[in-house]
């Protein structure tokens, strides 16, 4: 139900792109010992200028079964199959707005200004591509990755291992930091930027019979990944400054502040006062029920370089808090098993490493139509000086990013669960029916570790959760 | 090998096959080339539309991190805000732009630049194209003088910056220009504005375009901006002169052209085509379809919540509600005529307090209701509003009567951000600063005159005789205070003065309460109360208790705030710019 009065209008666009593909593959197998593979790739996309439309992307990849070598085969015990691969692609791609190349106008509606009493606004022109960049081109991207794959006791044990290494060049950046602000328009896109992304998966299984009717499988995997930024897209006033991203992660860690306590009573501000005089939290006098920080650096002299600390905090005493900010491990865990007609499988996963803070909007204050969660209860006033959370008053004094929010990062859950019984085929036929199948499929069902203790592990506690649901099926064959 | 073979021979026979190069002919159906614009003057106008309502201003205008109301930033009213709290950051002010952004103030310029260099480029006849771009001008002229009266010089771009490539990059990042050399480049513009636009546009569809005297009549504020203490603080004759130069073609271009004060002080916001007093406005309209409409959201957002969807802003302070003058046109407690007492604060005071202020008891039609009367009292500690005003008073300035509450959020009311009595208010301060008293004397009768003030036996509509230089700008600044009132101005003429920390500073903002006695009034008070007379309700009903608005600080405006600090964030962004010398920097706003 909509309770929004006035005239409701739709509006309908129509776009056109165009890409064309030529793509050919060959393959080469010897003895299912010597494997080969090329493919060839000859795009054309019309997010680019005629004369820089095609892109030629060439990729190869190699194996060896070394387990069917003879020397292999007669020698060695307990290894059912060895394979070693590896392969190299010279990819691109064409991620960039249509008609990037072209300076265009386009005309709108309800952006007019209103002349003469009360006429409607009118059309408008407006500049929709204010810059044009004819030379974009697909930008490059060269993949590397190596991997074994190993079988032991009787093909029940399998592992596998990965890695890979991407160097990408020439991405296709819209350039904002780098541009001085006088020029007052998104730029178009631009071959610039350079990240090189790398990381490694493990996984082994088993899976295995036992007797006639028991079946079952087991699959767990452990990945890591991460990037380094080569050519980055920075403000010219921070090269060479903390804040500098190139040649780091684009996950270096936390930014936020240094946090160093609560201010409980008057007593504790006026002897921090006595010790730092002066200090200051974004401007304003500590009071009890803040909470503060670590001055780190003071702000940045004529030539552009931080002065020593001086007393007041501001943005200059962000700081990066920790090494990594996202989860950059991931973990899983597979399993299914089978009894006669009857199943069973789950899906689980998580992952760690980084490091994960109470959300913005929890930290916030409340308003009048927005609730918080439950923690804020416990917060200071006067007579609970001893309370777990600042006086929600003081709100930018608490709401930045600081050790103060920290959660862990770590989580788990059973992703997925199957279950599911065929009725024996003669119950069946009694019925007139060929198969008769119950399951039971539940999507998120539990949570094996969630940091939060006021909402699941992903998305905001004010916003739609994450749904747990559970489905009973009936599947009936005629 | 032979497999392989075939299959090249197929990859290159389908690359022969040039029939699929059409899947490759597209066109970008959702824009069109400024080549198809330029030519035709109906379209070249449609992108002019578009600069007008990027540039046009806002209903009293914000500043500040939050962003707070002016009026809150002032006397007028009550706002908390950082500037006041005297905690404001570096980064705070962001007007400056703190990244590149196509939609702040040199967004705006860049497509006003665009626009310029396009149309000079286009093949339209040469007297189009000039009154198209003066068009364009003033709005540059206009973006200019918003970003150097709150930071001093800032980089002068004139033309659309390229910036595809290293080396055009590097050629955008430029320094700032100076204050006088920005000054310079504003009234460049507006000279040019002046020369191609009309004197007045014959049709009525094009009311709310720039004039001759629009142009002017900015110049002419801009230069009194030159003129003052913020950016004159030598008070050096030659700046006032060119003000008063300016202001005087201002005046003599209006007039000349049919402006001139309206008739009426409260009517003339409601008048819109050929109102004599609108000089430059933004127009607002009364569509509700989402596509046509542009509403006026000053007049909801400052009725009381219960005659419209959202209301309360702009409440008035107590020491706003005090300044106005006695119906003689003497300050209140001045006046021998007229007695003043705050138990009876609205009675005999200028017309324009009526006009201005609403008042537990004020007759305010509203909802199209002619006999309504506000009322905003208490009753054993509860407000009888269904929400109670704060400082328990509402502006009625420019809050249309007539309209229904469910239709208030759709007002039509255009914004006059340059009235004639500010033109004339202009002229008399810069006249005032060449010592041409007389002038002044003349200006300020009239808009006493117009107010409804009685002229008095010395035909002097309560102002002081013979008074000094120093005497008739204060004069002048409080008149603008109450012809003004809440229509944006009070925080910038404050500022431009010098003047916030004596006017503000060490105090704490005032609301009143008005209590309903708990004995001697009439039971039936409630239901009766609109025909009881309001010096009898207030002398015997009423109790009147004062009650601070700021309750956090004392204000403490600071001296560098005359000149804001460029954002840090933005001198990161380019390493060029140089901070005031108020913030650690070397670049001296006065020069």
């Amino acid at each position: 139900m909509r309770y929004a009065t006035g005239t409701q209008t739709t509006s309908e666009t129509e776009t056109e792109t165009g890409f064309l593909s030529y793509a050919g593959r060959i393959n080469y197998s010897y003895a299912n010992k010597y494997l080969f593979e090329s493919a060839i790739r000859y795009d054309a996309s019309t997010n680019f200028a005629p004369e820089y439309r095609w892109g030629l992307f060439p990729s190869f990849s190699a194996g060896w079964v070394i387990s069917e070598e003879p020397f292999f085969k007669n020698n060695v015990r307990g290894i059912d199959y060895l394979k070693l691969r590896g392969s190299l692609g010279f990819m691109g791609g064409d991620a960039t707005k249509p008609y990037n190349w072209l300076t265009s106008y386009s005309i709108q509606t309800g952006k007019a200004a209103v002349f003469g009493g009360n006429s409607d606004r009118g059309l408008v022109v407006t500049p929709n591509n204010a810059m044009a960049n004819r030379q974009a081109r697909w930008d490059n991207n060269t993949k590397y990755n190596i991997g074994l794959d190993m079988q032991f006791l009787k093909s029940r044990l399998s592992f596998t291992a990965d890695a890979f290494y991407d160097h990408r060049y020439n991405m296709l950046t819209a350039l904002t930091s780098s541009v001085p602000l006088l020029v007052g328009a998104t730029l178009p896109s631009e071959n610039y930027a350079s990240v090189d992304g790398f990381g490694t998966e493990l996984s082994l299984g088993w899976n295995d019979k036992i007797g006639g009717d028991w079946s079952y499988k087991v699959n767990t995997f452990l990945s890591w990944s991460d990037n380094k930024q080569i050519l980055v897209d920075v403000n010219k006033g921070l090269i060479g400054t903390y804040l500098d991203p190139t040649g780091r992660s684009t996950d270096v860690g936390v930014l936020g502040y240094h946090y160093l306590g609560m201010f409980r009573t008057q007593q504790d501000v006026d002897n921090y006062l006595e010790k730092n005089p002066g200090y200051l939290l974004f401007g304003a006098a500590p009071k009890p029920g803040m909470l503060y920080y670590q001055d780190v650096r003071g702000p940045k002299d004529a030539s552009g370089n931080y002065t020593a600390p001086d007393g007041k905090i501001t943005t200059d005493d962000l700081d990066y808090l920790n090494k990594k900010s996202g989860n950059h491990f991931g973990f899983g865990f597979n399993f299914s098993a089978s009894y006669r007609s009857f199943s069973i499988a789950a899906v689980i996963g998580g992952s760690f490493g980084g490091q994960a803070m109470v959300e913005g909007d929890a930290r916030s204050q409340a308003t009048p139509t927005a609730n918080r969660p439950q923690f804020w209860a416990n917060h200071w006033t006067p007579d609970n000086p001893n309370a777990a959370y600042p006086s929600p008053y003081y709100k930018d004094t608490y709401t930045v990013d600081s050790e103060f929010w920290y959660r862990s990062s770590t989580q788990a859950s059973v992703r997925n669960l199957n279950i599911s019984y065929g009725l024996p085929g003669r119950w069946a036929s009694k019925a007139g029916l060929s198969t008769v199948r119950v399951y039971l499929v539940a999507t998120n069902p539990l949570n094996l570790y969630n940091p939060y203790d006021y909402k699941a592990y992903s998305g905001n506690y004010n916003t739609y959760p994450v749904l747990r649901s559970f489905s009973l099926g009936l599947n009936l064959g005629l | 090998m032979k497999l392989s073979y075939k299959v090249l021979v197929a990859l290159f026979s389908t690359l022969a096959l040039t029939s699929c190069m059409e899947v490759l002919d597209k066109t970008d159906l959702s824009s069109t080339s400024g080549t198809l614009i330029f030519k035709d003057s109906t379209l070249t106008q449609l992108n002019l539309d578009y600069i007008y309502d990027q540039n046009l201003p806002v209903p009293i205008g914000s500043l500040g991190p939050e962003p707070t109301g002016l009026s809150g930033l002032s006397d007028e009213s009550y706002a908390d805000s950082k500037l006041l709290q005297g905690s404001l950051l570096i980064n705070e002010i962001g007007d400056f732009g703190t990244k590149l952004d196509a939609t702040n103030n040199y967004g705006k310029i860049r497509v006003i630049n665009m626009f310029l260099s396009d149309v000079n480029a286009g093949t339209l006849p040469q007297f189009t194209k000039n009154k198209l771009r003066a068009q364009a001008q003033f709005f540059r002229a206009w973006r200019y003088f918003d970003l150097v009266r709150l930071y001093g010089g800032v980089p002068l771009v004139l033309s659309p910056l390229a910036a595809v490539g290293v080396e055009a990059k590097q050629l955008a990042f430029l320094p700032r220009n100076t204050t006088a050399e920005c000054f310079a480049q504003i009234v460049s513009d507006l000279d040019s504005a002046m020369a191609s636009v009309p004197g007045r546009w014959s049709a009525s569809t094009d009311w709310g375009r720039i004039t001759k005297g629009a142009a002017a009549a900015l110049k002419g504020r801009v230069l009194l901006y030159a003129a003052s203490p913020q950016f004159n603080p030598t008070d050096d004759q030659t700046k006032w002169q060119t003000a008063y130069t300016a202001n005087k073609q201002a005046y003599d271009l209006l007039t000349a052209n049919g402006f001139g004060l309206h008739a009426s002080f409260d009517q003339l916001w409601f008048q819109e085509v050929n109102n004599p007093e609108a000089v430059f406005i933004t127009g607002y309209n009364t569509a509700t379809g989402d596509q046509t409409k542009k509403n006026n959201g000053y007049d909801n957002s400052t009725r009381p919540s219960y005659t419209g969807t959202g209301g309360g802003s702009n409440q008035p302070s107590w020491e706003m509600v005090k300044a106005f003058p006695m119906l003689d046109g003497k300050k209140a407690g001045e006046s021998t005529k007229y007695t003043y007492s705050d138990q009876l604060f609205f009675k005999n005071r200028d017309p324009r307090f009526d006009k201005t202020i609403a008042y537990n008891g004020a007759t305010w039609p509203l909802n199209g209701n002619t006999a309504y009367k506000v009322w905003t009292y208490f009753v054993g500690g509860k407000t009888i509003e269904s929400k109670a005003s704060n400082t328990g008073f509402y502006t009625r300035k420019a809050i249309n009567p007539t309209v229904g509450a469910g239709d208030a959020q759709y007002s039509g009311t255009d914004w006059i951000e340059i009235r004639f009595a500010e033109v004339m208010l202009n002229l008399a301060e810069s006249a005032v600063g060449i010592n041409q008293l007389d002038e002044a004397y003349t200006q300020l009768k009239a808009i006493r005159k117009r107010a409804g003030i009685e002229a008095g036996t010395d035909g002097l509509y309560g102002l002081k005789a013979n008074m000094t230089r120093a005497e008739l700008f204060d004069a002048i600044l409080y008149e603008r205070q109450i012809e003004f009132a809440f229509e944006g101005k009070r925080f910038w003429d404050l500022r431009r003065w010098k003047l916030i920390e004596k006017t503000l500073n060490g105090k704490r903002r005032t609301g009143v309460t008005i209590n309903l006695k708990t004995t001697g009034v009439p039971a039936d008070f409630a239901t009766t109360r609109d025909n009881v007379s309001l010096d009898k309700a207030y002398t015997d009903y009423f109790t009147i208790a004062f009650k601070q608005l700021d309750t956090k600080y004392d204000i403490a405006w600071k001296p560098e705030y005359y000149f804001f600090a460029i954002p840090q964030t933005a001198i990161d962004n380019n390493p060029k710019l140089i901070q005031n010398n108020t913030w650690g920097g070397a670049f001296d706003p006065l020069k």
